[in-house]
């Protein structure tokens, strides 16, 4: 965007709802990003030869570390290469792998998408599943139905994902046997098995997310039926669906939206644990494979990407958040 | 004129009525108590495990590779003749240690920061100083947690010190975020103007005055965030990046049998439940606890 | 008041036959956590009559609110229904399905809560809050609708309606909420209205402005109202009737003149000597002891703080008995008056002399606000004098006390204590001075440290300032304070959550007088408290500050309060003094207009007329 186009969109900023608050948090994310990225930067390349050993292995001479040194210019200031590398970054190139000898970008971008689609699925899947079951709950808060699920929210929120995965792949893939224990078949296996091979992650990553938006949202609608404006609303004889939706509801939609934004957040990092359940071909796995191959221009490719994407997910659920309050929304 | 104050149900009765304990509200509350009976299981598996197991963890060739439950081998062997069973009694005290270490850690320098922030909000004139913590927890709140640590792993390598020093550089802002809300709350309060009032110390108002009033949420917190720092050391060790091998670490353990899952279920399923009842029983006891501190959260709201 | 006064109807004594509202034999009570029940309210018979305005009075905890809701045919949330009918017009609301009440809800009954902040939707628009009764019970529509919210918000004077309905309820004031909450329940014309404190919480000016109001719009409808309140002197200025509640039960009721100027139940008459009063200023009187936590049974549930009592009080439930002009009263001893002791006590005068403290051009500014929040404050205080500030929220009171007690540093201006000037901050004053001036706060809850038993509370203060007691010096000059502030030894090891408000703030009074003040700072002490307890602890301040000759600076939002207990008093109003001078002269000729609408905005009790033999 050209400097012209950034006064033009800020002018038409100027005046919309809550003008201020949409430039601080674009502010901060974009402070965030940076950090995110030196901190990146910094712990993977501080140290020329780390690079180098990382590179080329341990069996080398210290002739050929030097060498490898001045060839990627390892030997310049932090501070140039670190610009380099954002610039490089910025543009879309992160250089090629000196472990698998193949441009990080071409071998990153197809898990990418394969990582984007399971985070989709969950999400489109988890959410409506959440808010649907958490205002049944409170609907029936304290029966019998209200006190099972939560204790089943209960006792899923508090398992990590890889136990979770693992007792789907036990019962599902082992015990069972209905669907691959494994989703290697991304790679190269028929449309039938591409479908089954996301069976299990989806239902993992609901599994994991669900419970507890499900679990924050059920107390913030409670709380708003507990509240006075919602017994002011009963006493005014609104009619139940009504007051469940306007009274009870959309006052807790800031909770349940910033659960949600958790949520997503959730879906991009929490990937990495459950591709790795899976032997998923994502970014996630990608990114473990290259820590511990020392594949150091990979893990920061990935860690930019991911990083950027979280930050770009919290902007946006925190202006979202922000839309829905009506402090920040009025006038 | 004298009136005596002491009629009627204002008088001060010789038995006492207190507000029960925060060690009575856990026990008292079904969730709490199952978290303590399951806790206190999984706390005696891991403690007296090593002492009760029949073989070394680590002995490669006990028995045949992946070999099925037997009478030798209650739970079979891995992929290298280790016994199971064995390696599951000695795999406990990772996945408890590190995290306790890592919270430990994050409570000592998030939580003193917290309230170092939360106590110079009323001395004039370092009110600066509050800001810039809350900005630096804010900075570090922004940044995505598991990225974060494994980017630290990456940097600075695999081992459990790096991973412990990575967990405790994420959960430090976190617990001092809370710790700082508590503190303010108190920091704020007419007792500690008043105590001011009366020209105490800091000292004096640090030890007397606000420690025994956050005790409680130092707790409450230092159990949530053992249930979180469980689940995420157990999952570094899952991928790789914690515990590495021979150790027995039941997320590493996991790692490793997880190629095996066909032919030796029992080498993933065992310390999976491990994991499991350990972090279900910390979570049913942190809820309590949050239930302890904001008791008005369980009030009943009306039926539609 | 006689605007307000226009509230009441003619509907005369003594006809019943026109009853809208007949709740009958009403008990209620809380599930506890152990599954037992813990009754609240207790055979309550009410009737409200045709336009009539009939209050509800009683301490808190005393079940008003609860009846209150019950009278609607609600049932709260954890509150059961023991026994008993609401009968509005020919049907019994207790027995009508949800269903069946939603049609009446809103419709033919309404209700208004206290805290409006609180009852109003946060998370929708006004216009949408007042519409949603419209379009449900009247099919209103489009136009119609619109001209029908607009109409309502105009008639609460809610500024700039056709642009109000489209803000949300944190855009308006306190007092606009509770406007806006009237408006919402009366949108649907209701015969009959449950107000439930609608006016407390609110500064005594907005409150009498939505007094007002709410006398006009009732006169002007029609409708018939249950008016709950803890004001005796309020219910006496609004309401035709008067029911007076205790431990779940009536124990009063007659007109409002009736039960004001001729009280025949001992607890009633206690309420009165409790109220401060502008009318007859000198010392009011407490009620010992507190209510009971729910009701009692086999006995007068007053007997043990009531001064008439006798065997038969408790030895079998009073019965309600019915005397001249359907005045109705549940007590044995209700014709045998007791004396009422002579309250009228001489205020403490200054003691002359150079002004132990002087302040001179004090102004402060808060962090992180623009304008200061006092501007320019002078005042004197002398030995053994008693001075009142009164303003209303956010007219810098509090800050002004905090700034004289060191804890938030002047931006400018001085303060002079025994002619030489205190240091901005307590660390830089001197240990003596710290202990000269003490400072007792709002709230007991806030100021007194949880983990701390009393006996902690109490000996800090003697260990700083009155360093060489020694051990056993200091238990008996802790016994000495609580001797003074009337509790039992036995409170020495609780800590403040096993005590009670007022019990509460006692301590705090005594940690203040430990240190053997000259000054004694008082902001708002007593405003959390009920009016019996408010008056013991008047009553115990005034005596100890005499006694001790201690300089007071009592902050209060009560005019009646300060009337009663400064010999001159301070009118502040957004951080700077209107008016001062001797309290009785600055009372009765106000020079300043603000000075006047306070003293308009208060309700008084005539009189009382309590026979003595």
């Amino acid at each position: 965007m050209t400097a012209k186009k950034i006064t033009e969109f800020l002018a038409h900023l100027r005046g919309a709802p809550g003008q201020r608050v949409v430039l601080s948090r674009l502010g901060f994310a974009l402070a965030t990003l940076l950090l995110m990225s030196l901190i990146t930067f910094a712990a993977t390349s501080i140290a020329p030869e780390d690079v180098a050993r990382n590179a080329l292995g341990r069996e080398v001479t210290q002739g050929q570390v030097e060498l490898f040194i001045h060839d990627k210019g390892l030997d310049r200031p932090f501070a140039v290469r670190y610009a380099e590398w954002l610039a490089g970054a910025a543009t879309g190139d992160f250089g090629v792998s000196a472990v698998t000898g193949r441009d990080v970008r071409a071998d990153v971008m197809p898990r990418l998408g394969n990582t984007v689609v399971l985070a989709l699925l969950a999400l489109v899947i988890g959410v409506p599943l959440s808010l649907g079951v958490a205002v049944y709950m409170a609907l029936r808060m304290g029966g019998w139905q209200d006190v099972s699920l939560l204790a089943g929210t209960t006792v899923l929120t508090a398992l990590p994902e890889f136990v979770t995965g693992m007792g789907l792949v036990l019962l599902f893939g082992v015990t069972l046997g209905w669907l691959p224990i494994d989703s290697t078949a991304l790679l190269f296996g028929s449309a039938f098995d591409n479908l089954s091979a996301y069976v299990l992650p989806v239902t993992t990553m609901v599994l994991v997310t669900a419970p507890y938006t499900i679990r924050i949202a059920r107390s913030s609608i409670c709380e708003s039926l507990a509240s006075a404006h919602t017994r002011a609303a009963i006493l005014n004889g609104l009619s139940r669906r009504r007051i469940l939706w306007a009274y009870a509801v959309l006052p807790a939609a800031t909770p349940i939206i910033n659960t949600l934004a958790l949520n997503l957040v959730y879906l991009i990092s929490g990937v990495v644990v459950i591709e790795n359940v899976f032997n998923f071909p994502g970014i996630g796995r990608r990114l473990v494979e290259a820590i511990t191959t020392g594949d150091t221009y990979t893990v920061q490719a990935v860690a930019l990407l991911m990083g950027a994407m979280f930050i770009i997910i919290n902007l946006a659920a925190d202006l979202m958040a922000a839309y829905v309050n009506p402090r920040l929304r009025a006038r | 004129m004298s009136v005596n104050y002491l009629q009627g149900s204002d008088a001060i009765a010789p038995g006492r009525v207190r507000t029960p304990g925060l060690w009575r509200t856990l026990a008292a509350s079904g969730g709490g108590r199952i978290g303590l009976g399951l806790a206190a299981a999984m706390v005696a598996v891991i403690a007296l495990g090593p002492s009760m197991a029949p073989y070394s963890p680590t002995q490669i060739g006990l028995g045949l590779p992946n070999d099925p439950p037997s009478s030798a081998f209650l739970f079979g062997t891995d992929e290298l003749g280790r016994d199971i069973l064995s390696r599951f009694l000695f795999g406990g005290r990772s996945v408890v240690l590190m995290p306790l270490a890592a919270v430990t850690l994050a409570m000592l320098v998030g939580g003193g920061l917290g309230v170092l922030g939360a106590y110079v909000q009323v001395r004039p004139g370092l009110e600066w100083l509050d800001r810039l913590i809350s900005s630096l927890f804010d900075l570090a709140l922004a940044l995505p947690p598991l990225l974060l640590a494994l980017v630290l792993i990456a940097g600075f390598g695999t081992s459990p010190l790096v991973m412990i020093l990575a967990v405790a550089v994420i959960f430090a802002p976190r617990t001092g975020r809370i710790l700082r809300g508590a503190a303010q709350a108190v920091v704020t309060s007419d007792y500690v103007a008043a105590a001011q009032a009366r020209g105490e110390s800091v000292l004096y108002i640090l030890v007397r005055e606000l420690l025994p009033n956050i005790a409680a949420t130092v707790i409450a917190e230092f159990t949530l965030r053992m249930t979180w720092a469980v689940i995420f050391v157990a999952a570094l060790s899952f991928l790789g990046l914690g515990a590495q091998p021979p150790s027995s670490d039941w997320g590493l353990m996991v790692a490793q049998a997880r190629s095996f899952i066909t032919v030796s279920p029992l080498g993933v399923a065992a310390p999976a439940l491990g994991i499991a009842v350990l972090s279900v029983s910390l979570n049913l006891i942190a809820d309590a606890l949050a239930r302890y501190l904001d008791p008005a959260s369980g009030k009943p709201g009306v039926s539609l | 008041m006689g605007e307000i006064g226009a509230m009441k109807s003619t509907v005369s004594a003594g006809v019943a036959d026109n009853a809208l509202l007949r709740i009958s034999d009403l008990s209620l009570a809380y599930a506890t956590p152990g599954g037992a029940f813990n009754e609240v309210v207790r055979g309550v018979d009410l009737t409200l009559r045709r336009g009539e305005v009939l209050g509800l009075v009683g301490e808190s905890g005393c079940g008003k609110s609860t009846t209150a809701l019950a009278a609607m045919g609600y049932r709260s949330p954890g509150v059961r229904v023991l026994g008993g009918q609401v009968w509005l017009g020919g049907t019994d609301l207790m027995s009508l399905p949800l269903a069946e009440l939603r049609t009446i809800w809103g419709r033919k009954a309404a209700f208004v809560s206290q805290q409006a902040n609180l009852a109003l939707n946060p998370s929708l628009r006004i216009g949408q809050q007042i519409a949603d009764p419209l379009r449900r019970h009247m099919g209103l529509r489009g136009a119609a609708l619109l001209r029908r919210q607009i109409e309502l918000l105009r008639r609460v004077e809610i500024p700039d309606p056709e642009r109000a309905i489209r803000r949300y309820p944190f855009e308006f004031s306190g007092g606009q909420q509770q406007r806006i909450a009237i408006a919402v329940a009366l949108s649907c014309e209701p015969e009959l209205l449950i107000l439930d404190e609608p006016t407390t919480g609110l500064d005594a000016t907005t409150q009498a402005h939505i007094s007002v109001l709410l006398g006009g719009l009732v006169r002007e409808k029609g409708v018939s109202v249950i008016y709950v309140s803890h004001d005796l002197a309020l219910l006496h200025s609004i309401a035709d009737r008067i029911a007076v509640m205790y431990a779940g039960q009536i124990v009063e009721v007659g007109t409002a003149r009736a039960v004001v100027t001729a009280a025949l139940h001992p607890y009633t008459r206690a309420l009165m000597l409790a109220a401060p009063s502008l009318e007859r200023p000198g010392m009011v009187s407490g009620i010992p002891g507190r209510p009971p936590s729910s009701t009692v049974k086999d006995a007068c549930a007053f007997a043990d703080r009531c001064s008439q009592v006798r065997d038969a009080c408790i030895s079998a439930d009073v019965p309600l008995t019915v005397s001249d002009g359907g005045h109705v009263v549940r007590c044995l001893q209700a014709n045998e008056r007791s004396a009422a002791a002579s309250l009228l006590r001489p205020l403490s005068p200054a003691i002359a002399g150079e002004p132990v403290l002087a302040v001179r051009g004090l102004v402060c500014t808060h962090r992180n606000a623009s304008a200061p929040t006092i501007r320019h404050i002078d005042l004197d205080l002398r030995r053994g004098e008693t001075l009142g500030i009164v303003g209303e929220s956010g007219s810098g009171k509090s800050t002004l006390l905090r700034a004289i007690a060191g804890l938030l540093p002047p931006t400018a201006g001085s303060i002079e204590f025994r002619g030489e000037t205190l240091a901005a901050t307590v660390s830089g004053r001197p240990r003596a001075q710290r202990g000269e001036l003490q400072m007792v706060f709002q709230n007991p809850d806030s100021s007194l440290n949880p983990r701390h038993t009393v006996r902690a509370i109490l000996s800090r203060p003697l260990r700083l300032f009155r360093e060489g007691l020694g051990r056993s010096g200091e238990t008996a000059e802790i016994e000495r304070l609580l001797d003074a502030v009337q509790l039992p030894r036995l409170v020495l090891d609780r800590r403040p959550s096993e005590l009670s408000g007022g019990q509460k703030q006692r301590i705090a009074i005594a940690r203040a007088f430990a240190a053997r003040p000259a000054v004694l700072l008082c902001d708002e002490i007593t405003s959390a408290l009920d009016v019996s307890v408010q008056a013991s602890i008047l009553e115990l301040l005034g005596e100890l500050a005499a006694q001790r000759g201690v300089a007071t600076i009592f902050v209060s939002h009560d005019l009646a309060v300060v009337r009663m207990l400064a010999s001159r008093t301070m009118v502040m109003r957004h951080g700077v003094v209107l008016e001062s001078g001797p309290t009785a002269e600055l009372f009765s000729a106000p020079r300043h207009d603000y000075t006047r609408t306070l003293l308009a905005a208060v309700h008084d009790l005539p009189r009382c007329e309590v026979p003595t033999q």
